[in-house]
């Protein structure tokens, strides 16, 4: 663990994020944004049914329709000739899944007209959208191609994901539930939720340097090569087509939140690159919000049992079964396959969080007849969502208050005081003591019912403390200024601010030194670019490039100072001085117009880098969320008119953008809790509200402001003491809106969202 | 912000910069009338530079002359006026494709564009001319704001209107208040009111539209303004502060 430390520029508020004015002034040229000379846009069709074939598909009419400028069919030799068919095919496992051809048209307009003047005739087969139904053993098997024998998901990734390493004894269940004084057992369900990053999903390829080199301008979590995790574009489209990954040219833009919606490559993104090729012309293809919105995190359906002591001590849990819907599990539509993180490991947050080492999970993940599902922000949704359940239960069930149910249950390092300090802060910022009360036991003056609601959890690295593989570069100018290269892309937490201020601190200048272009993957692709591979993985890399280039550079400034070496200067405010002499001290600009231009870039680089292992001991920085709500007993509409939200990062690097972070998550939250659901036809399969004037998140007025208090605790694991700031914020916070309505009525709701309907029902009015 | 960053930022540089084409009919070229009985005549255009006290800048004055009475007028909108009232029925204004041309002051610039009768507001603004802030999130159901630009002094959801009724209106976007040094753009730095950004000029223009109407707003009057805006990273509770100090230095000016 590393020491606490006082920081010239980590830790210190008021650097301003950089490309903060580039976006407020509209001038951020994002995927969407581009336009090339003689570009030509494309459009997928896409399938109407729930799941469809193709028997026949003509398209004579499209190709005659002035501006249509070329067809890629899933029949043509390009496709069925490539050793990848899977890139475009005849069927379609859910209903808007791209299949049959993509048509590049002068405009978006025609290429939309033309789509609608192919003429198909569809063979329909049979869908499921209820993940128990899918398992029935009469149920038809909807991937053969993949899984002959059911609809049962199974791979290596998910038994990786969802498997034991997190047990830190082998559990025992007859002796925990032999040890309770009461068991409790419910059903709960958590439902699937669409990422909706704010920039629906695009691409742009063109074809140059004699048609071998593809350029490309891409809306995705993983332009580069990625790791043993993920599989990136970088990797995964140069190999589909054929090309050397050199010969793949990434040009960076701006990129639109993504929260997990964009990491896996869709097949049907290879297929542009090659209609792309077929017209000779640059190619754009930007889905629409209905295209993209099949994406969706993993649903989950559990029984839960649980065994505790009449203290509130939990002594056991049993999750039977524990069925997570992973949609088509990527098989037919993904070149990298993400379905498993998302919610393969329901046991994960409570294996992490409890005392208790008597957990067991039978779990089945099911495929049903949607787009693969992904991590949405983080893949402990589901867990998070039983772990705060959980809580609630014990709490309700023995009439005792839910934070002391978690102070008697909670696995903390020994000396961390993480968990007791963000407890004692939020507890104060809501007035717990004050507003708490047992169940159902509150009526407002004006009718409502009130309830208090609570969740905690550990904060994690979010892709390993320590270090990572990844790969960064960084190098002085003649005149003093540093560039860092890297393939990170700033989906939005500020990632480019952050690591300059890593630099600027480990070098020794200010920010404004540093130059950080957005994007770049031609040589340091080997790493994530945002995501869950944050701060905490890159920071180590950042602080040894930017070591480097300081090493280096001393040694070029130690002559000008007539000293032996460079370990004998330091810098610090773009000033060289003499250890030994502080006062003779030179501005690094007049010592790089000294030493002149040929002396030259100054480089530091660091080659994709396993780092010492990603061990997460997730037991030394906590969080703790407290929401009020008052629950109309007439309309059964939920409205949070408080919410405290606290988190211990450890070390924070930029204050403001963890803070971010802890808003945005509780935004991202809340709507799970309170009005975000995918809603399909039952009948058809077919989609209800894949766009946002239906499907509805949290707007400015639709909650409390919450208050967030960000605390600096116990140092973690990162290099700087640093822990994941972007996952756990909005991860754990998707069940606490439930736990308060839970509290205002006195009955337990097992479901969210929480919707008006669903309040009604339980009070026995619908 | 350092006035490093902000020089360069000239819209048309930028997007040179960043491989952007900008597109269209009728950007800076020639207008028409197209009588009914067949014959076409170009509108005469004449653009007049005139130095001004300091060496730097120009004063440029255009003038479209009427191609029946050769009346002069100061806008395309002025002469289309004129000639719906004085020369009712005699044939409409296109561009040299023939299409119909509407007239914009964009960011006090102005623009005669050649449009296509299905083309949105948002298409026109962001397709056609490249104005980088119009953005796309719901694309095109009116549900998002992140396609706002001020027209006529009102936030306007350009997806959901036709280009072609907007001919004459005076229209902002963020690029223009940025080119201004608008206190917004700054406060919303300051604030860190963005995150990805994708969202954030549709919230400055509506806020912009704000200040307009009511040059002291209360966080009420802000919460109500920017309620229909959506912004997935959540970063709701900064626009209240910036839109607040911003208001405070414009000082109720526009």
């Amino acid at each position: 663990m590393a020491e606490r430390k006082q920081y010239k520029i980590i830790g210190q508020r008021g650097t301003l994020r950089r490309y903060g004015w580039t976006k407020a002034a509209g001038t951020a040229i994002y995927t969407r944004d581009v336009r090339r000379p003689g570009m030509l846009f494309a459009k997928a069709m896409r399938n109407p049914y729930g799941h469809a074939r193709i028997k026949s598909m003509d398209t004579s009419k499209a190709e005659a329709y002035p501006g249509v400028r070329g067809i890629l069919r899933y029949d043509d030799p390009e496709i069925v000739n490539s050793g990848h068919a899977e890139i475009l095919m005849n069927e379609s496992w859910h209903e808007g899944g791209p299949v049959g051809c993509i048509i590049a048209a002068d405009t978006i307009q025609i290429a939309e007209e033309a789509v609608k003047l192919v003429e198909v005739e569809w063979e329909v087969l049979p869908f499921y959208l209820d993940m128990e139904e899918t398992l029935d053993p009469g149920a038809t098997v909807l991937y053969p191609n993949h899984f002959p024998e059911s609809n049962e998901y199974f791979s290596w990734l998910a038994a990786f994901m969802g498997g034991d390493e997190l047990i830190r004894a082998e559990p025992d269940l007859d002796a925990g539930f032999a040890e309770a004084d009461i068991i409790i057992e419910d059903d709960i369900e958590y439902k699937k939720g669409y990422h909706a990053g704010s920039e629906p999903r695009s691409y742009v390829f063109e074809w140059g340097a004699d048609g071998k080199e593809l350029n490309v301008w891409s809306h995705s979590q993983t332009p580069s090569t990625e790791g043993p995790m993920a599989q990136g574009d970088k990797l995964l489209i140069p190999r589909m087509l054929g090309i050397p990954s050199a010969n793949y040219k990434l040009h960076g833009t701006f990129q639109g939140g993504t929260f997990g919606g964009k990491i896996s490559l869709e097949h049907i993104f290879v297929a542009v690159a090659m209609l792309a090729r077929k017209v000779c012309a640059p190619l754009s293809f930007l889905q629409s919000r209905s295209d993209e919105q099949g994406r969706e995190d993993a649903g989950l359906r559990a029984h839960l049992k649980i065994g505790v002591k009449n203290d509130g001590t939990i002594t056991a849990i049993h999750l039977d079964p524990a069925i997570v819907e992973v949609g088509d599990g990527g098989v037919e539509g993904e070149a990298f396959i993400w379905a498993v993180v998302g919610g393969a490991k329901p046991a994960d947050m409570i294996r992490e969080l409890l005392k208790t080492t008597n957990i067991e999970t039978d779990s089945k993940l099911a495929m049903t007849s949607k787009v693969c599902a992904t991590s949405f922000r983080c893949e402990k949704n589901q867990s998070g969502y039983i772990h705060t359940k959980i809580n609630q239960l014990v709490a309700t069930k023995l009439g005792i208050d839910p934070v002391k149910v978690a102070e008697k249950n909670v696995h903390v390092a020994p000396e961390s005081k993480s968990f007791e300090e963000v407890i004692k802060a939020g507890k104060e910022a809501i007035g717990w003591d004050s507003k708490w009360h047992k169940d159902g036991e509150k009526t407002l003056p004006n009718g409502k019912k009130h309830g208090m609601g609570f969740t905690y959890a550990h904060m994690w690295h979010a892709g390993g403390g320590a270090s990572q593989f990844g790969s960064f570069g960084c190098h002085m100018d003649f005149d003093g200024s540093v560039t860092i290269s890297s393939a990170t892309s700033d989906v939005g937490v500020a990632a480019h601010t952050t690591y300059i201020m890593i630099a600027a601190e480990e070098l020794g200048v200010t920010v404004d030194k540093i130059h950080y272009p957005i994007t770049n993957t031609d040589i340091f692709a080997a790493k994530s670019p945002g995501g869950s591979y944050g701060c905490a993985a890159n920071a180590p890399l950042v602080q040894m490039v930017a070591q480097q280039v300081k090493q280096k550079a001393l040694a070029k400034f130690a002559p000008l100072f007539e000293v032996a070496s460079g370990d004998e200067l330091d810098m610090a405010d773009n000033m060289v001085f003499v250890k030994a002499n502080p006062s003779n001290t030179k501005p690094v600009a007049e010592l790089c117009n000294k030493l002149g231009c040929g002396a030259f870039p100054i480089v530091g680089a660091i080659d994709a880098t396993i780092g010492p292992g990603a061990q997460e001991v997730p037991y030394n920085c906590f969080q703790a969320h407290f929401c009020e709500v008052e629950v109309d007993p007439e309309t059964g509409k939920v409205d949070v008119t408080n919410a405290v939200c606290v988190n211990d990062f450890g070390q924070m690097i930029r204050p403001e953008s963890c803070e971010g972070q802890m808003y945005g998550g509780y935004y991202m939250g809340l709507g799970p809790n309170l009005m975000e659901e995918n809603i399909y036809d039952a009948a058809t399969g077919c989609r209800l509200n894949d766009n946002l004037c239906d499907y509805k998140y949290a707007l400015m007025n639709d909650t409390a402001m919450p208050t967030c208090i960000a605390k600096e605790v116990t140092l973690d694991e990162g290099v700087y003491g640093n822990v994941g700031a972007g996952e756990p914020t909005g991860t754990i916070t998707r069940g606490l809106i439930n736990t308060a309505v839970c509290n205002a009525l006195g009955i337990n709701l097992n479901t969210n969202p929480v919707l008006p309907q669903d309040v009604l029902k339980a009070l026995g009015k619908a | 912000m350092s006035e490093e960053t902000k020089k360069g930022l000239s819209r048309r540089q930028f997007l040179k910069d960043a491989g952007i084409v900008v597109g269209g009919t009728a950007i800076g070229s020639s207008i028409f009338f197209a009588a009914c009985k067949g014959d076409t005549t170009e509108i005469t255009k004449t653009v007049t530079k005139t130095d001004t006290t300091t060496k730097t800048e120009t004063k440029t004055t255009t003038k479209y002359q009427c191609p029946f009475d050769n009346q002069e007028f100061d806008s395309l909108s002025a002469l289309k006026a004129h000639m719906e009232s004085a020369h009712a029925g005699e044939g409409t204004i296109v561009d040299s494709a023939g299409n119909d041309v509407v007239s914009l002051t964009i960011n006090n610039e102005e623009y005669a564009v050649g449009i296509q009768p299905e083309w949105s507001l948002q298409y026109l603004l962001h397709d056609i001319l490249g104005f980088a802030s119009i953005k796309d999130m719901c694309t095109g159901y009116g549900a998002c704001g992140t396609c706002t630009a001020v027209v006529d002094g009102r936030p306007a959801l350009t997806c959901m209107m036709l280009a072609s009724e907007c001919d004459g209106a005076v229209i902002e976007t963020a690029e223009g208040l940025a080119r201004d040094n608008h206190p917004l753009i700054d406060a919303y730095v300051k604030y860190d009111c963005m995150q990805c950004g994708f969202c954030t000029p549709g919230f400055v223009t509506t806020a912009k539209a704000l200040i307009d109407r009511i040059p002291n707003p209360t966080e009420d009057d802000i919460k109500e303004a920017l309620a229909g805006n959506l912004c997935r990273c959540g970063t709701y509770p900064q626009h209240i502060p910036a839109v607040l100090e911003a208001a405070s230095k414009v000082g109720g000016s526009k």
